[in-house]
Parts: structure tokens; sequence; C-alpha cells
């Protein structure tokens, strides 16, 4: 998966066309064309019409990011670039199949993946599970088959992490939601390769709104990989996701996404996970693209012995604004958490950490850090940390730490009287200091981590 | 007379078991040593028996002098004659090495002294232990290095003259000259208070050169898996603690 | 309007000196050079206290109220200036005390010129704002180059008023430090914010506030520092720690950074917690009883303060005050 300066502008990319296409802007009426072609079940319908209502009444944020360019009523909802999904390479239409070998995806296939669900154009049409995965009864499909297949479970997990209610974006999401993964983890079944996820935006003028809901049922572990990379365009593009992930009891799940979208993409991402007795779950957040990012993945520790962890990182270059953190929510005892975040900016980049450690009343015995770095690369950058903690609960130890800095020269020269050049040696530092996000990541992605960060230093 | 009895003891953390049907006797003027690798429980059971809130008693009991001390608030058994010397001692801001000492003397002995008498003692057990006087009104542990901090733990004994010293890796990050001047103090004690016993727990032998135990156990995983007399101290420092308990 | 004197040190040394000045445009009749520096509008009836060039005020002061009439102030805002290198030493009581507004004061101002320090303590067992809650009140410092603040915050009494401090640092070399503790009991809330503007090169500030919130007390702590893109070389340290100690009562911590200005050293920390228990079982192995080893370690808590505030004439009585209300808390 090659998602290092990979760059495409209208030129190059392969323009389709596509099968079906709803107006631009929202209406109920694209509401309901949407669920009627996706053949979904009545009460899903009212609720994405609920949510519409909802979305239309919910004031847009007045904190974090400029995102006041903005407009609703400008954007593609729903794409489906062909009618069936497939299950195997060959069922995929050809144009379509050029771009994914631009992009890597059967080299990607044959290095050593679970499964691959492929979205497209908000369509899932690709993907295929290793026999291996199948047989143990794990479920990964697009979010609209998992409704199909599996309506009393879909029904039961759906939007209870996240309600439309939550914010506005995450009542455009409800409202328009179109692909995204559907996992279930049986109890006691180990993945122990990482699942994932790939999409893409292409079109100009085009949300992206998929909605993906991981189960990890008892005494499961799952690893789950977003990547995504997307060309460049000059009209502002939205994604607006949903994630939701339920970890049951005794289960772990890690959550790693790598985002580079191209800088015309507005990126406001709504994540949570509920973490029940002795449930582990990691937030890995990298975000190195769009225009605007506004991202806060929470944990809520509803059980005893829960663990959280987020790691995010963000690198905001030129006319990026990385708004990014997260929450973690102790509201039973006995829990623990960890919050790194580290951040890059340069060239004129802005970006800001926003975090929240909360631990409510009764939550006793709670252990939670905050730690959260920043490094200036330049004098025209911008650095912005706003952590909270909030305590009910007199036993709990909760602690924040942060600091903002520049490249150390005494490092730097250490390094260079070894014999490297100062871009090589800057390069280095960077790659150190992100090292707590880059360990957690796959292979492949952790070697691309730090070639993206080398070429964005070392100006190549 | 019979000092401290550890009866089938076992201690729980964090629901891990670091102690195991663990059972000692240590009679009053005796010298022993727990050795053992990194891990074996060597410390777990100073904290156990000094009282640390975390270290749950799962099952057995500790006797001292007879008494029942196994829910035993720690400053109670401190009253009771009991010392520990903390591997890693704890720095107390705001807290004067001088006013501290003098509080748990109080506390400890019982009697009330006044501030030059203190003084006096306490400057006495400073000269000996090589320690500068200006240590006193300085706050406990703070910016102390490792070894002054251990002599500074000695200090303490000193001060409050136990019946029952659990000395934990006192030997540890010490130099050579400064193992003397601590085996020193722990001697003079031993000699002003013939009845007072220790309790060394090390994991090589540079103290135990110095002060020669009676009993040396030896502890893995947990339990008392070996007991000798000072022999057994020098076997492992000649075959290490693999060849010890798989040879 | 009648004629405002100046007060010489040599001339009357048994008298404490520094210039009151009964308004605003009293002030700029007598020093015209002051016309345009108030940048920001002020009613003409502010009150303002003169600290002249030079001056050094070295114990708490109570300014000297020359041809002062006190039915003539009826300002909520005071200006307090202290010129180029004076030294001024003083308590917000006693600046109360001298301008005795029939008010409330709203806001405090400090112009702190080049070179000028001041050491400020600010304790609100003031008569400054009556027992109406939820008021607001600012006070705000400002420094030219080479200016110095020690700001000293003691909160024992308040209920329910926003307490919030400004400090703007727009000289080079202007240096901000401020400690501060809060001890809050029952029925107690607290809300404190302390800005930090850093707009110039080579400024410092550090902020070191803890507390100790019992019963069932609310406390609401905003820390914001702002570097700008001029503020380079700047070191900035913030901490706040707070021990929990009441088993209804919540505290809430923000230290925010913005920083425009890569060549900077800048951290922060904050804590929420109960006593270390490791800490107290150290004591209570050395024979202390779990009250006299709570006592020793809380008392550490605000070691700090008590030694930085050496030559406050109030020291004492904050003391006093500060061990009653422990006494009471735990």
């Amino acid at each position: 998966m090659d998602i290092a300066g990979f760059c495409m502008d209208k030129k190059k990319c392969d323009l389709l066309e596509y099968i079906y296409k709803t107006q631009k802007g929202l209406s109920s009426h694209v509401v309901c064309q949407i669920s009627e072609k996706k053949n979904e079940p009545g009460w899903m319908t009212d609720f994405r019409l609920k949510a519409l209502t909802l979305f239309e009444s919910l004031p847009m944020p007045k904190w974090g990011c400029d995102i006041s360019s903005l407009d609703p009523s400008d954007i593609h909802f729903y794409l489906k670039p062909t009618e069936q999904q497939g299950n195997s390479w060959d069922t995929i239409p050809p144009k379509i199949k050029k771009t994914f070998e631009k992009l890597g995806i059967l080299e990607a296939e044959h290095r050593f993946l679970a499964g691959l669900a492929t979205q497209y154009e908000s369509e899932v049409i690709y993907k295929s599970l290793m026999e291996k995965w199948k047989n143990k009864g794990v479920i990964f499909l697009d979010t609209g088959e998992g409704l199909r297949q599996y309506p009393e479970l879909f029904k039961r997990y759906f939007a209870s992490v996240i309600p439309p209610s939550d914010n506005k974006f995450a009542a455009l999401n409800s409202a328009v939601w179109s692909g995204g993964s559907f996992i279930i983890v049986p109890k006691g079944v180990h993945i122990d390769m990482p699942l994932q996820a790939y999409f893409r935006i292409d079109a100009s003028s085009f949300g992206q709104f998929e909605r993906t809901l991981i189960i990890a049922q008892e005494g499961s572990s799952i690893e789950y990989v977003e990547g995504c990379s997307a060309p460049v365009y000059k009209k502002n593009s939205l994604h607006s996701a949903v994630v939701e992930v339920i970890a049951l009891s005794g289960s772990k799940v890690r959550y790693t996404t790598i985002q580079n979208w191209s800088d015309n993409i507005y990126n406001l991402v709504t994540k949570r996970a509920f973490a029940y007795k002795d449930a582990q779950v990691e937030w890995i957040d990298g975000n190195f693209g769009s225009k605007v990012t506004m991202k806060y993945p929470s944990i809520v520790l509803k059980e005893s012995g829960a663990k959280a962890q987020i790691i995010s990182i963000s690198v905001a270059k030129a006319g990026q604004h990385q708004d990014a953190g997260g929450k973690i929510i102790h509201e039973a005892p006995h829990t623990s958490s960890n919050f790194i975040s580290k951040s890059i900016s340069q060239d004129g980049g802005r970006s800001s950490f926003r975090g929240l450690v909360k631990v409510a009343d009764g939550a006793k015995d709670v252990k939670a850090s905050m730690n959260c770095d920043a490094l200036l690369l330049d004098s025209i950058s911008r650095s912005d940390t706003y952590p909270t903690i909030i305590v009910k609960e007199k036993s709990a130890d909760v602690g924040h730490e942060a600091s903002v800095s520049k490249l150390d020269d005494e490092q730097l020269f250490y390094i260079q009287s070894r014999g490297l050049s100062h871009q090589k040696a800057k390069a280095l530092v960077v790659n150190g200091f992100i090292d707590a996000f880059v360990s957690k990541l796959p292979m492949e992605y952790a070697v691309e981590i730090n070639r993206l960060i080398a070429s964005d230093i070392e100006g190549f | 007379m019979l000092l401290l009895h550890i009866k089938n003891l076992s201690v729980v953390i964090e629901e891990k078991k670091i102690i195991s049907q663990l059972n000692l006797e240590i009679q009053s003027s005796e010298v022993h040593a727990i050795m053992g690798q990194n891990g074996s429980g060597k410390s777990s059971l100073a904290y156990a028996v000094m009282g640390h809130p975390r270290y749950a008693i799962f099952s057995g009991d500790i006797h001292f002098l007879g008494q029942n001390i196994t829910n035993m608030a720690p400053d109670k058994r401190a009253r009771q004659g009991v010392f520990l010397a903390f591997q890693h001692p704890f720095e107390i801001p705001g807290a004067t090495v001088f006013s501290v000492l003098k509080e748990a003397y109080v506390a400890v002995t019982g009697k009330l002294v006044t501030i030059s008498s203190f003084s006096n003692m306490l400057y006495e057990k400073m000269d000996l232990l090589q320690i500068d006087r200006s240590f006193a009104g300085r706050n406990l542990n703070e910016g102390f290095s490792g070894g002054e901090k251990k002599r500074v733990e000695i200090l303490q004994m000193l001060i409050l003259k136990p019946k029952l010293a659990l000395l934990d890796e006192i030997d540890s990050g010490l130099d050579v000259d400064s193992i003397k001047v601590v085996a020193n103090g722990i001697r003079t004690l031993k000699a002003e208070n013939p009845g007072m016993s220790l309790l060394i727990i090390t994991h090589h032998q540079h103290i135990l050169r110095h002060i020669q135990p009676d009993v040396v156990h030896v502890m893995h995983d947990g339990k008392i898996v070996k007991k000798g007399d000072s022999m057994l101290a020098q076997k492992i420092e000649q075959y290490g603690y693999s060849g010890l308990l798989h040879g | 309007m009648k004629d405002i004197a100046r007060v010489k040190k040599e001339n009357n040394p048994g008298k404490r000196p520094g210039v009151v000045v009964s308004a605003l445009q009293d002030f700029i009749l007598r020093y015209p050079d002051y016309a345009d520096f108030f940048k920001k509008k002020y009613a003409q009836t502010t009150t303002i206290l003169f600290v002249p060039k030079g001056m050094r005020i070295e114990e708490d002061v109570a300014f000297h109220l020359l041809e002062q009439k006190k039915d003539r102030i009826y300002s909520r805002k005071i200006i307090i200036i202290a010129e180029e290198y004076s030294h001024l030493k003083t308590c917000v009581t006693l600046i109360v005390e001298t301008v005795a507004s029939h008010w409330p004061i709203e806001s405090i101002d400090f112009f702190i010129r080049t070179g000028a320090q001041l050491d400020f303590l600010y304790d609100d067992q003031v008569p400054l704002f009556s027992n109406r809650v939820g008021e607001r009140f600012l006070i705000s410092f400002y420094l030219e180059s080479r200016a110095c603040v020690n700001c000293y915050v003691s909160i024992l009494d308040d209920i329910a008023i926003q307490n919030n401090f400004e400090f703007f640092l727009l000289g080079s070399h202007a240096k901000a430090n401020i400690e501060g503790f809060y001890l809050m009991a029952d029925c107690q809330q607290l809300q404190l914010r302390v800005a930090l503007h850093h707009e110039a090169r080579y400024t410092e500030s550090r902020l070191a506030i803890n507390g100790i919130v019992a019963g069932n007390a609310d406390v609401f702590f905003k820390g914001a520092v702002f570097v700008s893109k001029e503020a380079q070389c700047c070191r900035v340290a913030q901490k706040n720690k707070t021990l929990l100690v009441g088993d209804t009562a919540t505290v809430s911590s923000s230290p925010a950074l913005e920083i425009l200005n890569n060549d900077v050293c800048c951290q922060h920390g904050s804590a929420v917690g109960n006593l270390d228990e490791n800490h107290l079982f150290y004591l209570q192995a050395r024979g202390m009883s779990e009250a006299q080893a709570k006592k020793i370690l809380i008392e550490g808590f605000f070691d700090f303060l008590l030694k930085t505030l050496d030559n406050h004439g109030l020291k004492e009585d904050l003391l006093r005050r500060l061990k009653v209300k422990m006494r009471q808390i735990l």
C-alpha cells in the first residue's frame, strides 16, 4: 500500500461513469432515495430521516478548525460504481481495477493481510476474506451488507455508541451513511493479522460518509487498520465518518488509522469505543493529510478492569490544520488509561491537541495519564494544546504533561558530527519523536510513515 | 526468643501471587540473609512484613514477638520495633531530615526529648555514617544521590534502634567505600543492641562480606527454595542462581 | 479640584511613600505625559495609585493618602503604575483599604514599566468583593521590558466568584512568576483563570498553583498561555497540582497553550490525585500515625509558598488562617 507521497491530480485520475448519482445537496428526498436504493428496512429509513432533522437543527461548531467555507448543499452524496459487490478480483470493473493496481492493492492483498474491504466511492465493491477467518465465524462485511444479513445484531448495536444527536456531523453521517465495515469477532477468536479497509475519495465535490461498526465479543481480539489516500481537486470535499467500537468483556481491539487525504478535504470524524469488563481498546491515530481534520477518538471505560490507550500523531504542513486528540472517560472503578499525543507543525501548518480525561464519581482507584508533546519545526507554524482533566473521585490518580519545543540543536549537532547531513539529522530526530506511534503500526505502514516524514523534512 | 514468625504466608498484589506459602523464623540476635534473582519476591516479602497497603495477605500470618501483626498498620509495627530500610527511599518535600526523625523518634520510643539533646544524638550518628551535618536541614531525600539516600536510611535505623531491621538491597548503587561505612554503622548498632536481628535482602554478596549471616535463604518464584548458612551465599557467588537451583 | 502634591521619601522618613491620585483626570493634569499612555478606555473617575521612578517600597505599604477625601472615590476600577525601575511590594487588602471605595472593586490594572518590579499578594479575604455569588473580577498586569512581577495567590474563603488574572508581557525580558494555592472545603466553589500573553522576546513566565479540595467543593482551574510570533526565545512553565480529599468534590483543570513561534521552551503539567500511598507508608514505617504522616505530606505541599513569601508582612496571618483551615478539612 503506497501511501507515501501519493498524489494524483485531475488529469492523471481515471474519470469514471457512475451508475447512480443523487442530486447535489441534501434533502429528505435524497435521503429516501439512498435508503430505497439500498433496500433498507423501514426503521433504517426512519432513522436516517430523524438524523437529517437533527443535522439541520444542530449548529456548526464554533470551536476548532475553520470550516466556514464548507457548504453541505454542494456535495454529491451517493455514488455506486457497480451494481453488485464482487467477491473476487475478476468481478471488478476494469477501470477500477486499474486504479487499484496503481494504488498497489493487489500487492497488499498478497502481503499477509487477513482480508480486504475496499470502499470506492461510497460502496464496498471488493472484499475477500481468507477462508481461515470465515470458518471461525468472523464477520467482515460492508456495513450495508451487515444490515441485510444480520438485521437483529445490527439493530442492537448500531448507533448505540454514537447516537445521531452527538454532534452535527454524526447526524449528517447518520442520515446519509453508506459503506464502511461491519465486523463481528466471535467469542474467544483471536485474529492474528490486521484486518484492513481502504477507501478513497475520487470525484470532486464528493462527500464520504462511511459508517463502521466493530463488535469484539467476549475474549476475542482484533486489529483493524485503515489507511487512505485521495487525489487533489479544487472544490472542497467532505469526509465525515462515524466509527463505533464495542469491546465486550475480556476482548482487545486495536483500531489504527493513517490518514493522508489530499489538502482539499475536510475530515470531520466521530469515533468512539465502549470498553467493558477487562477489555482493552487502543486507538492508534495518524493524521498526515487533509485541509482540516477534526477528530477526537474516544473510549468510555464502562466496567471494572477496562483499559484504554490512545496514541495520536498529527503532522500539519502548509495550509493544514490538524485538530486532533481524544477523550477518555472512566465510568468504572479499577480502570486505567494512557494517552500519548505527538504533533509536528511545519511550513506554516497548525496542529492542535484537544484532550479530555474524566473520572466519574464512584470510579475508584483509577490511574490515568495524558502526555502531549509538540514539535515546531520553524517559526511560522503553530501549535496549540488544550487538555482538560475532570476528576470527581478522590482515589483517582490523574496526571497530564505537555511540552512544546523546537528541534534540539545539541542533538542535531551530535548526529551531524557523525557524518549525517543537517536534513538527515532532522529526519532522524523527528522519526524518533514519533516512535511511540510508529512502533504500534504493522510493519509496512511503519516503513511508509518513516518515508513520509523524511520526505516532508528533506523536501523531496 | 522468637522474634519474627511467618507462617504459610501467601501475598497477592494486583491479582498476582508474589509470595506463596512462605515460612520463616527469626530468633533475636540472628542475622538472616534472603537472596534471589530479581522478581523472586524478596522485596515484596519485606514490604509485606512492614505492612504496605497494596500487598494483600491472601493466607497465613505474621507474628512479631508473639503478637499477630498480620493486620496491623505500618506505624504500629514500627512502634513494635520493626524497621525497613527502603530500596528506593521516597522524597518528602517540605519535611526536613531533622524534623521527620525527631517525630519518628518520639513516636517509636515514646520518649520526649529536647531539640538540643536530639540534635546531639543525630549529629553523632551522622558523623559516624559520614553524612554531612547540613543534611539535617534538607528536605528528606530530596535531591539526594542514591548513596546518600541509603546512608540516611541507616541513619534512621540508628536513631530508632529497632528490634528487627529489614534491609532491602542496602548495598545496591553504593560504591565500595560507602558499603564499608554503611556496614560499620550497622555493626555499631548491633554491638550496642546485641538482641537486634537483621534480615538482609540482597541478590549479591557485597554486604554479606561485611556482615556475616547466620542463616541464608534463597527465594525463587515467591517461595523459599533453599536454606543454609553463610556457605550458601558463597556457593551462589560461584555457581549463580541457575546453577544452584538446577545443578 | 485640589492640587495633588507628591511626597518625597527623603523629606518624610517616618511616613510611607507612594502617591495616590484620586482620579484619572487629575493624574493626567499633573502628569500630562501619561495622557496617551492608557490605550484601554478608562472612566475619568478611575482611581490611580502611582509609584514614581526609582522609588523602592520594600515592605507592604499602605499608600499614603494625600488630600484625599473618601467620598471622592467612586470608581470600580483601580490603576496602579510602577514607574521605571521602581519596586513595589503590596497586597490587594492594602490597596482596597487605601482606596476605600463604596462599591466592590471590579478590576485592578497594574502597569509595570521598564525595569520595575512588583511583588503582589492576592489574598481572597478582602472586603473587595461582596458576598455576591458569581461576581467576576479581573486583575491585569502589563509589563514593559525587563519588568518583573511576582504574584502570590491565596484562596481560602472563596464562594463562587470568578477570579481572573491576566498577564501581558509586552517588552523583552519581562518576567512573570505566579505561585499560589487554594484550600477549598464544603460548599465552596472556585473558578480560577490565569492567562499569560507572551508578546515579546526573551520573556519568561512560571505558574505553579496547588490546592487541596475537600468536602463537596468544586474547583475549576483554567490556565492559558499565548506565545505570539514575535516572542522568540521565551520560556513557559505551568503546573497545577490538586490533592483531592473530599468524597464528593470535583476538580477540573485545563491548562492550555497556543504557541505561534518555534523558538520556545514551554512545558505544562497538571495532576489530580490523593496523597501518594508510598509516601504515607514510608512515614508510617518510621512510626508516625496515619494522621501525622498525612499532615507532614500536606504541609509539604505548601512548602514552596511558605518559603517564598518570606518578607510579606501578611505571611503570619496567612499561615495562621491556612493552619486553621487545614485542621478543618483534615
